[in-house]
């Protein structure tokens, strides 16, 4: 058992430590193009913003990925020997697609599909991997508890969504449609199941939770938000041709009530410990995003209206930062699991910066782009101003964009020098 | 355990499913089906990453204005210049980087745009026309402070009018033309064009030549200028709005 323990834990270090340099890559990439936004005549000559903006999504979204898959297999406690062979290639292979990936981007390979973006090929190995990683961690777990059920559930939806998006028909409505949808389970009900299961199980494992409550928080949180990421999927679609009313008043409340939910049994439980100050924030970034802007734009009469605006972009972001935001906490755990006392005391002073740096700078990304949404919807829907100008007068709320990312970037690059 | 469980399980079912039903319900049926240009504009579409930077439907980047109806705000011309040369378009604002198109891939992409604009979602979004530039309704909103403190004539308020029509859609003349001495954009300047338009045309009086410039810009095309203004002014704008245009061109002096 040690050596399966030593073994799904080096695997998922190894991952946490990926996570958070792909994030900090991601941070730059971020900034290049927000800079662009504010100025687009000198930037655009080191990166057009197509390939930055490309390139930054992948990066996020493989960092969410990569850590959901440390925080799995840091769920394991006992795996056979096939299974313990088979894991550090698995890491190996995740890697090297992560390094590819970010090639792939700085040579402007990507594909440009909105939310799937990596070439074909490096889509394929990514599902297979996953797929891979899935089988592990239901080996070693055997799905016993809530933690590891609701997990693999929530990775198998995440590998069916990026199976999804490799559906290429030729036609561009049908292409949007199934990648919408793709995107969507991919992030909204399979990455947010997976950091469910994963924010939990760390409540429990810090002894904020006893094992019963915090595996029927896992199941009750788990289904109102693959609920609520269902029905906030098909509310652009809906909005966009106009349709169904009974959808809008459902996406409307079970966004809402699931986000509450999550936030407020997380805020209970969350009972200061360093770790799971990640989760709060991962709880107040889902209530923003799936809850608050996926019910807000799922009613026709506002989201004809914001579709299209940094508002419905920011949904998205919101709710992959959430999911960053507890593979964070579970490579905080990871760390703390692995350091002895003396250097656990010294570490927590200085593992504050980090958060708050990036919990301000989140924050602040997200007013700002919020702000920015609200007088683009303004300027541009309501008062008819045309969309270069509007983009004149975001100006300011671009330099808070950068401001807040700077911040964010600069929290990520200490949390992972802390190490 | 087993209820929470079940309870679980039948939300993600069910959050499944409204996310597929949902979806699928929008698949198009046959009728809605690319044709050929079309789908190979499409594939020009995506090879060049314009989803990167614009959205259609509302769904995509947000780096560049959405292109649902580009193709009937601006027409082939347009688009087949600006295509061809965006740096020289918007001087002042954000510029969208040159592709290298084919003249067949441009067509193609046209097409796409075009069969973009027609399909019934289109209908439906956005609620108002999404205007690429222009300042729209708070030059209109200028005016109307004006009105509110002192009363205009007629004459005045057509003026305004075309002041505001000038700059927002669905004319926005100043997308190509600035109203400033010696500056060019895509087409001339319209600074001293009432004083110019009496003599440029032999027998053609100022609001005529003006009126053809807007209806029919391929007549009189200025030396030095290509053909690319927009042939469907006459479609987009009513009697009203190119005679309020005309208007306020009419008060562009030399002096």
């Amino acid at each position: 058992m040690e050596a399966t323990r030593e073994s799904t834990d080096s695997g998922a270090h190894t991952l946490f430590k990926a996570m958070i340099a792909l994030l900090v890559v991601y941070a730059l990439v971020a900034l290049l193009g927000a800079a662009q936004f504010v100025d687009d005549r000198t930037l655009a000559g080191v990166m057009p913003y197509h390939q930055v903006g490309a390139w930054a999504a992948v990066l996020l979204r493989l960092a969410l990925l990569t850590g959901l898959l440390g925080g799995g297999l840091a769920m394991i406690e006992t795996a056979n020997e096939r299974t313990r062979a088979l894991l550090p290639w698995l890491v190996r292979g995740w890697l090297a697609l992560l390094v590819l990936a970010f090639f792939a981007g700085l040579l402007g390979l990507l594909e440009g599909r909105a939310g799937l973006e990596l070439p074909p090929l490096l889509d394929v190995a990514q599902v297979v991997l996953l797929l891979g990683f899935i089988g592990v961690v239901a080996d070693g777990t055997k799905a016993r508890d809530a933690f590891s059920l609701v997990w693999l559930l929530g990775m198998g939806i995440v590998a069916a969504g990026g199976l999804l998006g490799l559906l290429l028909t030729g036609d561009a409505l049908r292409d949007q449609l199934y990648g919408t949808l793709a995107a969507g389970l991919l992030l909204n009900v399979g990455a947010v199941l997976a950091m469910v299961a994963l924010a939990f199980g760390l409540l429990h494992r810090t002894g904020a939770l006893y094992k019963d409550g915090a595996e029927s928080s896992t199941y009750f949180c788990g289904g109102l938000l693959a609920l609520a990421g269902g029905v906030v999927t098909v509310a652009p679609l809906n909005v966009a041709n106009g349709g169904s009313v009974l959808l809008q008043g459902l996406t409307v409340i079970v966004a809402l009530f699931a986000a509450v939910i999550f936030a407020l049994r997380i805020l209970r439980a969350a009972n200061g410990a360093r770790v799971l100050r990640w989760l709060a924030l991962a709880a107040v970034l889902l209530f923003g995003g799936l809850g608050l802007l996926g019910a807000l734009t799922a009613v026709e009469a506002v989201g004809r209206w914001t579709l299209g605006t940094r508002l419905s972009d920011l949904q998205t972001l919101l709710t992959s930062l959430a999911v960053v935001a507890v593979g964070l906490g579970a490579a905080e755990a990871a760390r703390e699991n692995a350091l002895r006392e003396e250097h656990r005391v010294l570490r927590r002073g200085l593992a504050g910066a980090p958060f708050w740096l990036v919990a301000v700078g989140v924050i602040v990304v997200g007013v700002a782009l919020a702000g920015a949404g609200l007088v683009q919807v303004y300027l541009e829907r309501v008062v008819g101003v045309g969309y270069l100008e509007t983009q004149e007068y975001l100006a300011p709320l671009y330099a808070a964009w950068i401001a807040g990312l700077t911040a964010a970037g600069l929290g990520l690059l200490a949390f992972g020098l802390a190490d | 355990m087993t209820g929470a469980r079940a309870f679980f399980l039948a939300c993600v079912v069910v959050g499944i499913l409204v996310a597929g039903a949902g979806g699928l319900a929008y698949i198009p049926g046959d009728a809605g089906a690319m044709p050929e240009a079309a789908a190979d504009g499409y594939q020009v579409w995506r090879a060049n990453g314009c989803v990167g930077c614009h959205s259609l439907y509302g769904q995509g980047g947000t780096f560049a204005p959405d292109l649902t109806h580009i193709h009937s705000q601006r027409g082939d011309d347009y688009l087949r210049e600006f295509l061809a040369n965006p740096t020289a378009f918007h001087p002042d604002a954000r510029r969208m980087p040159r592709f290298a198109l084919t003249r067949a891939e441009t067509d193609q992409l046209l097409a796409f745009l075009d069969w973009v604009d027609e399909q019934p979602t289109a209908e439906n979004w956005p609620p108002r026309m999404i205007a690429v530039n222009g300042m729209g309704g708070l030059t209109a909103s200028n005016a109307a402070t004006t009105t509110t403190t002192v009363a205009l004539s007629e004459e005045d308020a057509a003026i305004e009018r075309g002041r505001a029509l000038f700059s927002a859609a669905p004319a926005a003349c100043s997308t190509c033309h600035s109203l400033e001495p010696n500056v060019t954009l895509a087409g001339p300047s319209l600074h001293g064009i009432a004083d110019r338009a009496w003599y440029r045309i032999p027998g053609v009086g100022p609001e005529d030549y003006i009126r053809a410039s807007i209806l029919a810009p391929s007549d009189y095309v200025v030396e030095g200028f290509t053909d690319v203004m927009q042939k469907n002014f006459g479609e987009a704008l009513n009697s009203q709005q190119i005679s309020d245009l005309i208007a306020f061109l009419m008060t562009q002096e030399e002096g």
